[in-house]
């Protein structure tokens, strides 16, 4: 069930856009495809959608192959990221359009449908006001509305929140939690944001390359990312990754820093005299922690703090790489100033810099096998 | 100040030879000929009953009226679907078509006399409101399919995606979203259509003779046995630019949407 891509290739003359992508929407989760702006999202949701032809590769819907079935055949709703609605029909008359598109509903059940799912997204009192006289919010609610109308049973959003002011996007966000836990529809969001995906998903897909590098649920790509782009892209801020050596000091193993840091390797199986990946979450680092058992203390330079509410996001520089690290509350520290972060041994990440693959965690990180 | 002189000083200027053409009008042929007068100083409606009862003018407007129609009908109608694939589709050499139709204009109507003569004579179209209607596509058809091929890519072409994922039928989808949409558009275009049909000379006498003789021809014929009527003459031009005015006056608004919207 849900949907299930085999093999997809696209290509817009020499840039191939999609190559060779597999994938596997699972029926009635909220998933997203994450991927840099320029990725092929949108191409990818395109011909899901049956909007764009592909080049080679499969389709299919419910086990069903979709090549010979027209967009109308497919019960879909699509959203796109410019508010897209009639600009010559009044609100009222978008929402109903569908209806009277693909339906023979009388003028009384069209009405009575229109301002059921004006009131699910709070436009009601908008009806008769043609969509350039609404606020963007309004108006993007209007074409979610749209496409939500006909009861599809997949609903595709590109980028939907990426023309909204802020307040407004994390409004919409709360509310498509809530709606579509209510809803029996399948979501296909693309997006950049990872902390959209992150808030929202129960599954997540990430588009690298033209292929679907990782897709599974929520926690578990977040949690065990398998690879590195992955690792590095999800998170608000995302994970920490700084290349180290595995060095061995009296029959203990020890990551070892460019400037020579060691961090107490305990658990993990490496080779000696290789260089790795190491990867650590900004939330996971203690400020002024205790040492505790074994060397685990970095000692970064502070670059800048930036604090939103009651939490800070600290922005430091360590071997000449910038790395973050979250505080739960509002840090007022000189920059410049030279502080000492504890790394917990066991939500370390190892990955292999060659195959970009994850070879080993710490213990505390969840293995979901 | 000063600049307002001007302005007005510029529009009097402007305005003489229509001013003379409505003065002319209401004069009698002699008042016309002997002295220069700058208002009528026998004032008559003669020359205008002339036109109103004489079948020889009435026929003309008529004519005029019905191939400039015709014209737009047939404008239009090619130059919907011609402007929603130049903008919407990509084929082999769509780009080349398109400059190319345009270059149609830059002919002068002259060079294309002969050619439509001959066809038109062979076809037997020769005197009738379909071989002027016809002939005048050669130069409107590029101008509407260019003006409004900027109406249709000033419209998202996710619109139409949508209404294809709302279930719309593409016949559907043209006509209760899409045409209401390139409306200024469309009305931009008739309108330039149907002007240059209207004031159209050359094609329009090569290819008429007398049954379908539309009123500019009709104008430049008019010599009568006892000479040039200049009377009538001045009061059938008038005549002639009343319908361009009442048209424009009625799609002003349209034509300012048009002029800011589109590619005109």
């Amino acid at each position: 069930m849900g949907i299930r891509v085999e093999n997809l290739h696209k290509s817009y003359g020499p840039d191939k856009v999609l190559n060779g992508l597999d994938l596997d929407i699972p029926d009635r989760s909220f998933f997203s495809v994450v991927a840099p702006t320029g990725a092929g999202k949108t191409t990818l949701l395109r011909i899901l959608v049956g909007i764009e032809s592909l080049d080679k590769g499969t389709v299919y819907y419910d086990g069903e192959d979709v090549a010979d079935r027209s967009v109308q055949e497919r019960s879909v709703g699509m959203v796109y990221q410019e508010f897209v609605n009639y600009p010559s029909l009044t609100v009222f008359e978008n929402l109903a359009s569908p209806l009277r598109a693909s339906t023979d509903l009388s003028e009384e059940e069209i009405r009575q449908q229109v301002h059921e799912t004006a009131e699910m997204l709070s436009i009601e009192h908008r009806l008769d006001n043609l969509p350039e006289e609404v606020s963007g919010g309004e108006a993007q609610r209007t074409a979610i509305s749209r496409a939500l109308i006909n009861e599809p049973d997949y609903l595709f959003m590109d980028e939907p929140l990426a023309n909204l002011d802020y307040k407004l996007r994390e409004e919409l966000r709360s509310e498509f939690e809530r709606l579509f836990q209510e809803l029996e529809t399948t979501v296909i969001y693309a997006t950049p944001i990872s902390g959209d995906a992150l808030s929202m998903s129960t599954h997540i897909g990430y588009l690298y390359d033209g292929e679907i590098l990782e897709d599974k649920p929520k926690d578990e790509i977040y949690y065990r990312p398998e690879t590195l782009p992955v690792a590095e892209y999800l998170g608000e801020p995302p994970m920490n990754m700084l290349p180290v050596t595995v060095v061995e000091e009296q029959f203990e193993p020890y990551f070892e820093f460019k400037d020579g840091t060691r961090i107490w390797a305990e658990g993990f199986d490496l080779e000696e005299g290789k260089t790795y990946e190491l990867g650590f979450r900004p939330q996971d680092m203690k400020l002024d922690g205790e040492d505790g058992e074994g060397e685990r203390t970095i000692h970064p330079d502070l670059a800048f703090v930036e604090t939103v509410g009651s939490t800070s996001t600290l922005h430091l520089e360590f071997q000449g790489e910038e790395i973050y690290a979250l505080s739960g509350e509002p840090v007022h520290l000189d920059t410049d100033t030279t502080l000492s972060y504890t790394l917990d041994p066991e939500k370390l990440y190892v990955y292999d810099p060659d195959s970009e693959h994850l070879l080993a965690t710490g213990d505390k990180i969840p293995s979901f096998s | 100040m000063k600049r307002q002189y001007y302005l007005v000083l510029f529009l009097v200027i402007l305005a003489i030879p229509i001013y003379w053409m409505l003065n002319m009008s209401f004069k009698n042929n002699a008042e016309i000929i002997q002295r220069l007068t700058f208002y009528p100083h026998n004032f008559t409606f003669e020359n205008y009953k002339e036109i109103i009862t004489s079948e020889f003018w009435r026929s003309g407007y008529i004519n005029s009226i019905s191939m400039s129609i015709m014209n737009v009908v047939f404008v239009v109608i090619a130059a919907v679907p011609a402007s929603y694939a130049f903008s919407r589709w990509d084929f082999r050499g769509d780009k080349h078509l398109f400059f190319w139709f345009l270059t149609n204009r830059m002919a002068p109507p002259a060079a294309f006399m002969v050619p439509f003569f001959i066809l038109y004579s062979n076809l037997n179209l020769i005197d009738t409101y379909w071989a002027v209607a016809l002939a005048h596509c050669l130069f409107n058809l590029p101008l509407a399919i260019w003006i409004l091929e900027g109406f249709v890519s000033g419209i998202p072409k996710e619109i139409d995606e949508m209404a294809f994922i709302d279930g719309h039928s593409f016949v559907s989808f043209f006509w209760k979203i899409f045409l209401p949409l390139i409306a200024p558009g469309l009305g931009v275009a008739a309108f330039f259509a149907f002007m240059f049909s209207w004031v159209e000379l050359l094609l329009a006498r090569t290819l008429t003779n007398e049954a379908a003789q539309p009123i500019t021809v009709t104008l430049t014929r008019s010599l009568g046995a006892g000479g040039w009527d200049w009377g009538v003459l001045a009061a059938a031009g008038v005549l002639c630019m009343v319908p361009g005015a009442i048209i424009v006056f009625l799609v002003r608004d349209l034509l300012a949407t048009g002029f800011s919207m589109g590619r005109v």
